[in-house]
């Protein structure tokens, strides 16, 4: 039976993420001062009550924990010290997993191992490719290219696109929420907006300062990606496009550092405990946006032939970095967040039509 | 007979009572009346200058009754009888008016409570007319004890009481000491062994020489009063031992609840369901297993079986909470590896030490699930085959609001406290009452917790309400110790506004006998009349009612004494006449 | 002029006095038609005092004791819970209604129970109307 309690859920999720799910004993100050949560979508206690009761198809259901910005306020006023907000990490990484239909998502979440044999293992490859390409420098850049436009198109293909789809199924397919067509149409909307902007995040009391750094990487990144992979910044002679590279990369790399800073701070409710996923992704977005800022230099500068083995330390950092960090890690979040906020409209559209809204 | 000469003294409470009433104009109008001799109105008249206001008045104008028009005499009728005595006049001749808790406080007319106060006081000085003094009276304390009961509470108190050199009549209707207690493994919430505690506790009382054991004993009917009680003792149900002893103390304490009326919870007719206390014999075995013999890999603690729950018991039992958390630390450490769920409808963790147990309980991967004990128990059905468990146990969740199954192999439901069976029988052979769910009744629930409204009697325990170990053991010392400062005095006082038969008037119909509730009235057959033992009257007045010739006087509410106070009360009515 | 009743009532010491007092320590108000009268126990109210009180003029007479389980002296509520029926029947035979005599139990902690009572009975008496036995019986004593 579905309904059937499950006490080894919660020491599964143990191994996502930081906190006891022993400590809350659902007195519902979290959702209380939560600025976020709604009246029809509640959270986090009620994703912490299905933890503890281990009901695995509520939780998988529940897009809550993805509107959740982490403002860290239900783990500073939390009376038995639960760590609410850390709670919910960990509740997304777990649910990364649920989605995720290959199973790595979950492998590298609760293995540093298995993500450290990935990480050396793909190293390996690049440089086997450098072997074959006998390390020359125009080859190696002209592959690199073709390999980002490859790997992107692959990865949506078979990878993000079904996991998307399988939350789909999970929150609204088997919850049986039948919205309004137009509805699909309208949040449509919603969805791109929020996927650049994470303006609901500015409701979080935590100061639109990090909003604004936030939101500089993802504008920078996505530059980033569309300049290196569409426009062919390493190899273009446009001056704009040249300038705009340096800029995005500069925006990516400089906040980033910040963002490392202040994990290794732990002043923030956010920044006290982070997992391998959350460092592993600050850093490797540092280096991408690092290495390519260097890379791009020393083509400007005519040095890149003498010194292959820069061009070489950005390939395999994107290359762990497309493979193994974009589809089964933290990367996921980009999109599973606009899209719980896309779902979360259908549920209320089809609460609203049914007359309970 | 004397000439009467009354006082009168109208109080203004500070502002509590002259704002509401013109004191001056009740304190006017009294001076009018036959016999009133004085009339005053004063700020405090309980202050010490208006108490030496009347002290002073009782010597100058040779006043013989007071009435004092003031706050309710259940506050300061004392205050005043010790003035009246400390001016040389017999308490009684006292009475008061309440015109604060009656009249001030409680109504918003000044006119009319000006009335309305006058007539109070007005019926205050017709029966303080009729009062006649009456004098105090003490007797001597017999110190030895009885205590019906050898649970942890019983044993405490005689402890106690022998080790001051005084004896001590323990009687126990089992063969066994120790109680419930003795049933017990650990105790919460610091996990000490029960059977340690009582086993020293027992080896003390057995070889104690002040303390007189009667095991397998009976108690029947007890006669007598505060300081000189009797009785015969039934020992197994041939022998026949009389006692004399001064105090009683009774620690019959508890029965538990017996689950099988519930229907959703099975028990009996499901072999692993068991209650409480059959799980505390598992343990204390050292043996957790399901009745197949198998090591239970589930086990499932339901909470509040019978209490809290308006078909069963309305109280809260109490203990039943920490046990069940003390259960999941003991099964925790027996068997690492299970699954302990805890359905509850509220978790009370009052006490010392007892928050703290169930924070750090909670922190052993226990589930909690909380249900909706006044609507929705919880169902317990045996498991299909593909369950891989023995039980399952269907809850309506009430935190996540989802209806959920519970795997179980073994379910422990923890059963409330109740009355014990003999209640009833314990409280008729000794006098004292029973509150609605049969614990007995306590003299004051705040005040005094320990005492009955039979002096002399005292309950201590469960017999009085649910309560843990050392709840009882301090209420059971507490009676000891209030047992031997009366031993102390040596004697008491007792009532002396008690009833008193004419025995001119009485002409023998013996109808207060029957109603007399505390067989205080006896038959002279030689005279033919009535005999009020004042020793055992409490001075309710029940039989003065009854008396069909007015024979019976009922001390400080006679007939004239009441009558005429109504007559008071009349004479001043709201309409203008 | 409006009918202001007076009515006369018994309350036993332990539970009902102590009630009335605790709707006077928390200002509860209620109608001034009440006038108190403490006994140790409601089983020592007799007829006499509940016939004298109307004799006297008064419009209605209330009395109140412990709940029935609750008399401090064991059941001195249920002997007057019996004399209270009798005289219920004895006073309708005088000619008096039987709404003018009123039984209840107020424990120690329902002092608003005692106060709400007390409005009751001032409107219940108040649409009766003023009780005739006093005056009925001062004409009898003219014509004697």
């Amino acid at each position: 039976m579905s309904n059937r309690v499950n006490p080894d859920l919660k020491k599964e999720l143990r191994k996502f993420g930081e906190g006891d799910w022993n400590d809350c004993f659902n007195c519902g100050n979290c959702t209380a001062i939560c600025s976020l949560t709604e009246k029809d979508i509640l959270f986090p206690r009620k994703e912490i009550r299905a933890i503890q009761m281990g009901l695995k198809n509520k939780l998988a259901s529940s897009v809550g924990p993805w509107l959740c910005y982490y403002c860290g306020e239900c783990s500073e006023t939390c009376p038995r010290d639960a760590n609410p907000g850390e709670l919910m990490m960990a509740v997304r990484r777990y649910l990364t997993k649920i989605y995720d239909w290959t199973g790595l998502a979950g492998l590298f979440y609760r293995s540093k191992l298995a993500l450290f044999i990935g990480f050396l293992l793909v190293l390996i490859a690049v440089i086997a490719v450098g072997y074959v390409k006998g390390f020359e420098t125009e080859a190696l850049m002209e592959f690199g290219h073709l390999f980002e436009q490859y790997v992107i198109l692959a990865l949506f293909t078979l990878i993000i696109l079904p996991n998307i789809f399988h939350m789909f199924w999970l929150t609204i397919v088997k919850q049986k929420v039948k919205a309004p067509v137009f509805s699909y149409i309208t949040g449509f909307w919603h969805l791109i907006w929020n996927m650049f902007t994470q303006n609901r995040s500015l409701k979080c009391e935590t100061g639109s300062f990090r909003w604004l750094e936030h939101f500089l990487i993802v504008i920078g990144y996505l530059l980033l990606l569309f300049t290196t992979v569409f426009l062919n910044w390493f190899s273009t002679e446009n001056n704009f496009i040249i300038w705009l590279g340096y800029i995005v990369c500069g925006l990516v790399f400089v906040f980033t550092f910040d963002f490392i800073i202040d994990r290794l701070r732990k002043k923030r409710e956010v920044t006290k405990f982070s997992h391998h996923s959350d460092w592993l992704f600050v850093i490797w977005l540092f280096l991408l946006g690092l290495t390519a800022f260097i890379v791009r230099l020393f083509v400007d500068t005519n040095l890149i032939d003498n010194n292959l083995w820069l061009y070489m330390i950005h390939l395999i950092v994107i290359a762990q970095w497309g493979i193994l960090l974009v589809p089964f890690g933290k990367w996921t979040h980009f999109l599973y967040r606009s899209f719980a906020i896309y779902f979360a409209n259908l549920k209320k559209s089809a609460l609203k039509r049914e007359g309970k809204l | 007979m004397e000439e009467k000469r009354i006082g009168v003294y109208v109080c203004w409470c500070g502002n509590n009572i002259a704002l509401m009433v013109d004191v001056e104009a009740v304190s006017e109008e009294m001076k009018k009346l036959p016999n009133v001799v004085i009339a005053k109105n004063y700020k405090y008249m309980c202050s010490d200058p208006g108490q030496d206001l009347i002290i002073n008045d009782i010597k100058e104008h040779n006043l013989n009754r007071i009435v004092v028009a003031a706050c309710s005499p259940r506050i300061h009728e004392l205050t005043f009888r010790k003035a009246l005595e400390n001016a040389g006049l017999n308490p009684y001749m006292f009475e008061m008016a309440n015109i604060r808790e009656q009249v001030s406080w409680v109504h918003t007319n000044r006119e009319e409570a000006t009335r309305k106060a006058k007539s109070l006081v007005v019926g205050a000085i017709n029966k303080v007319s009729f009062h006649e003094p009456l004098d105090k009276r003490s007797v001597d304390i017999d110190p030895a004890t009885l205590i019906i009961g050898g649970g942890i509470s019983g044993i405490s108190a005689a402890l106690l009481i022998a080790d001051s050199g005084n004896k001590v009549y323990l009687v126990e209707k089992t063969g066994k000491l120790g109680g419930h207690t003795a049933n017990v493994d650990l105790t919460f919430p610091y996990l000490y062994s029960a059977q340690q505690m009582i086993d020293f506790k027992i080896k003390r009382l057995i070889n104690h020489p002040n303390i007189e054991l009667f095991l397998d004993t009976q108690i029947e009917e007890i006669f007598g009063y505060v300081g000189n009680f009797e009785t015969t003792l039934k020992i197994n149900t041939a022998e026949k031992v009389e006692l004399k002893f001064g105090n009683i103390i009774v620690a019959t304490g508890l029965k538990t609840f017996d689950p099988s009326g519930i229907e959703e919870y099975g028990y009996g007719k499901l072999p692993d369901v068991i209650t409480s206390s059959e799980f505390e014999k598992m343990l204390l075995h050292g043996k957790v297993q399901t009745k197949e013999g198998k090591v239970p890999k589930n086990v499932v603690i339901i909470h509040c079986v019978g209490s809290r729950n308006k078909n069963y018991h309305e109280y809260c039992s109490r203990t039943c909470c920490m046990t069940a958390l003390k259960y999941s630390n003991q099964l925790r450490s027996a068997l690492p590896h299970s699954n302990i769920f805890q359905v509850y409808a509220d978790m009370r963790a009052f006490g010392k030490g007892c928050e703290e147990f169930y924070t750090q309980s909670s922190r052993k991967d226990i589930m909690f699930l909380m249900f909706d004990q006044q609507n929705e128990l919880p169902k317990i059905r045996e498991a299909g085959k593909k369950d891989n468990c023995n039980l399952i146990v269907e809850i309506n969740e009430k935190l996540s609001g989802e209806p959920i199954e519970v795997p179980a192999d073994l379910v422990i439901l923890m059963t409330s406290m109740e009355a014990h069976e003999e209640a009833k029988n314990i409280a008729h052979a000794v006098g004292i009452s029973m509150c609605g769910n049969d614990f007995y009744i306590e003299k004051h629930p705040k005040l005094d917790p320990v005492a009955t409204t039979t002096d002399g009697v005292y309950i201590v325990g469960t017999c009085q309400g649910p309560k843990d170990i050392p709840d009882s053991i301090s209420q059971a010392e507490a009676a000891a110790a209030r047992i031997l400062a009366i031993i102390l005095q040596g004697s008491v006082h007792v009532e002396v506004t008690t009833a008193f038969v004419n025995e001119e008037v009485c002409c023998g119909c013996q109808t207060c006998i029957c109603v007399c509730p505390y067989t205080a009235i006896s038959f002279d057959e030689e005279k033919n009349v009535s005999v009020v033992n004042e020793i055992l009257c409490k001075g309710c007045g029940t039989c003065g009612s009854a008396c069909p010739t007015g024979a019976i006087r009922c001390r400080h509410f006679t007939d004239k004494q009441i009558l005429s106070q109504i007559e008071g009360l009349m004479s001043i009515t709201l309409e203008e006449v | 002029m409006d009918f202001k009743p007076t009515i006369v009532s018994f309350l036993c010491n332990w539970c009902s006095y102590t009630g009335a007092d605790l709707a006077g320590t928390s200002r509860m108000k209620y109608a001034p038609n009440i006038r108190i009268i403490r006994v140790m126990c409601s089983g020592r109210i007799e007829p006499t005092f509940i016939l004298k009180a109307f004799r006297e003029g008064a419009d209605g007479v209330l009395i109140c004791g412990c709940h029935p389980g609750d008399c401090h002296y064991h059941e001195g509520n249920y002997k007057c819970l019996r004399r209270f029926h009798l005289i219920q029947k004895y006073i309708q035979q005088m000619g008096i209604n039987k709404d003018r005599l009123r039984l209840d139990w107020v424990s120690a902690s329902e002092g608003k129970q005692f106060a709400e009572l007390a409005d009751e009975m001032t409107e219940t008496i108040k649409e009766l109307g003023p009780c005739e036995v006093k005056n009925t019986m001062e004409k009898l004593d003219k014509i004697c």
